[in-house]
């Protein structure tokens, strides 16, 4: 359109020195009168291109603006990760597993108030003979009540460690989560409850609340089936992934309490920890209360390629002792004490577009049982022996959300799980 | 730990939320940046080329026709909107000299990683500019807002790549 204006009018401009001998020249002139028409269709209609144009962008914009926060209510988001695992000195062990899919629900009722939830399953098939599980991880509400509160409640995650709320396979290193916060903290660990939290512009971000907490009841003393016959199944019988309740028809006589702090006031640096208590009830009607405590400390420093972090935790149950003389050589009594902590670290080597190579290495330290009370003498060990576990290797990011993963992980106490570990995860 | 948690919430009481938290209204980021009369708004029309330069930036298309911008004495300002992980994030960018001048979130809207508005963070993208249409400059991340950080840092690409593209 824009051409043949210009060619009309280029064309008009050439012939306008022969104005004058077109009044002498009645066909030229009205050829001349022709053009001139033509001319002024080709500005009209350009006018009213150009109008219609203006007005298609500014509906779009409008919708846009509407779009944001009112008809774009419905939010789908999701993560997942498959893992492939081969043990070195075990290779009958060796498995590949779609670990976790899992579905995120949100709602924004208005711009106080969102609904956000999570679905799992795990090991992808759910029946009572598979191994699967189908679990809701998150289902609460978030409304803003004042301008400097938010509050929740529902099941929503504990704010504690780096992995429990940033759990997704883009966001952390190694195809596996690190066994200290899979152990000591069990993530990701979810409870019920009302919470109140916020960020201020030094950087402070706080979380305080009150939650249901674990259950003693849960602790299975002596179970059947022996434990730990692989890197995998470290967890099992961990103090808080033993007892916590996930708002599965959760005992409630008892609420725990819980307050996180993390400070980000510095480009690149987050400095944070956490303490979460709460009576657990009694494991037997004879003997007294028990009372849960887990506390944390964590940092993590990004300068530019090189990213490094670091935690420590340690957990504590009261009155470990009168039930442990209760049971003399059972295979798993309740622990007094437990901790763990890690070093990592982590940088890219290459960054191409959205392509990333980032070897890391990470070092760990764990007990789930470092003191445990009431040992009948002879009847069993008063303490665990401390596992260390070195990984080593490299995640592949195709895209930010998309990442593939190897790595390598050796046991000092149990290094017939020293194993090949293969992944890949996504996140939207 | 009660009496505790309640001081260490009225401690915390003169601070900014999370979810739909509006830091600047957009008009009082144009005054701040203009002062009391700000210039009439232009428009650059997204043309072929210029909505593929930003779906290499975003990983989509901008979702309008064109944009509004505002220029005075070298100086424009960009506001943009972007998803983080769920909902928009709405930031606003003055651009001088070819470089990121000013970086400011407006409007926050996610239920996680409002820290991109902290200062100390938003001060790395000054300084930001273009390199062969690739971003040059460092802003290093913050822990549990990853996509509210790469879509700051992408909304900075794309109005350093609009300056750079108005007549």
């Amino acid at each position: 359109m824009k051409k043949n204006l210009v060619s009309i009018a280029a064309l008009v401009a050439t012939m306008m020195p022969v104005a004058g001998i077109a009044e002498n020249n009645p066909a030229l002139e009205q050829k001349v009168q022709q053009l001139s028409r033509e001319l002024d269709d080709v500005k009209l209609q350009l006018n009213q291109l150009k109008s219609q144009n203006e007005a298609l962008a500014e509906q779009q914009e409008n919708a846009n603006s509407r779009a944001v926060g009112e008809n774009d209510n419905l939010h789908l988001s999701g993560y997942g990760e498959i893992a492939y695992t081969r043990p070195t000195h075990q290779k009958e062990n060796a498995k590949a597993d779609l670990a976790r899919a899992v579905i995120g629900v949100g709602y924004r009722f208005d711009d106080k108030t969102r609904f956000a939830s999570e679905f799992e399953i795990e090991h992808a098939v759910t029946s009572a003979e598979d191994s699967g599980e189908y679990e809701v991880e998150q289902f609460y509400i978030d409304h803003q009540l004042l301008p400097s509160i938010a509050i929740k409640g529902g099941l929503f995650l504990i704010p504690t460690g780096l992995l429990n709320t940033s759990h997704e396979p883009p966001n952390y290193y190694g195809t596996q989560r690190n066994f200290v916060e899979t152990v000591i903290i069990p993530s990701t660990w979810r409870e019920g409850g009302v919470g109140a939290h916020g960020t201020t512009d030094g950087g402070l971000g706080w979380d305080v609340g009150f939650t249901t907490g674990m259950n003693i009841a849960n602790w299975e003393i002596n179970p059947e089936v022996p434990r730990f016959t692989t890197a995998d199944d470290l967890g099992e019988g961990a103090p808080f992934g033993e007892t916590h309740q996930e708002l599965s028809n959760a005992n409630a006589q008892h609420f725990s309490q819980y307050v996180a702090l993390n400070y980000n006031g510095v480009a690149g640096l987050t400095v944070g920890g956490s303490v979460f208590t709460g009576n657990m009830g009694k494991f037997q009607p004879q003997t007294s209360d028990q009372r849960a405590t887990l506390w944390e400390l964590h940092t993590r420093w990004i300068q530019g390629p090189l990213d490094v972090s670091a935690l420590y935790a340690h957990g504590s149950i009261s009155n470990t002792e009168e039930v442990n003389q209760l049971y003399p050589g059972a295979s798993n009594l309740i622990p007094a004490s437990f901790f763990g902590a890690y070093l990592q670290a982590a940088y890219t080597v290459w960054q191409h577009d959205h392509y990333r190579l980032v070897p890391f290495a990470r070092v760990e330290r764990l007990n789930a049982a470092d003191d445990i009370k009431g040992v009948v003498e002879g009847e069993g060990d008063d303490k665990l022996p401390t596992e260390r576990v070195f990984t080593w290797g490299a995640n592949f990011y195709l895209h930010p959300q998309v990442v593939i993963k190897m790595d390598y992980q050796t046991f000092k106490e149990n290094n017939d799980f020293n194993r090949l570990n293969l992944g890949l995860g996504l996140a939207f | 730990m009660l009496r505790f948690v309640v001081l260490l919430m009225v401690w915390c009481l003169p601070s900014l939320s999370v979810a739909d938290t509006v830091y600047q209204k957009p008009d009082d980021f144009l005054h701040e940046t203009f002062g009391a009369t700000p210039p009439a708004p232009q428009f650059i029309w997204l043309d072929t080329k210029l909505q593929q330069s930003l779906t290499q930036i975003l990983g989509h298309a901008y979702s309008q026709l064109r944009i509004r911008y505002w220029r005075i004495n070298g100086h424009t300002v960009w506001i943009l909107d972007e998803i983080g992980k769920e909902f928009p994030i709405t930031a606003g960018f003055v651009v001088a000299d070819d470089k990121i001048a000013v970086a400011r979130v407006l409007i926050y809207r996610e239920t996680r990683g409002d820290e991109i508005h902290i200062p100390a963070f938003l001060q790395q993208f000054v300084g930001l500019h273009l390199v062969d249409n690739k971003l040059e400059g460092r802003v290093d991340g913050i822990t549990g807002a990853t996509l509210s950080v790469n879509a700051m840092k992408n909304m900075a690409h794309a109005a350093l790549l609009l300056n750079r593209s108005i007549p």
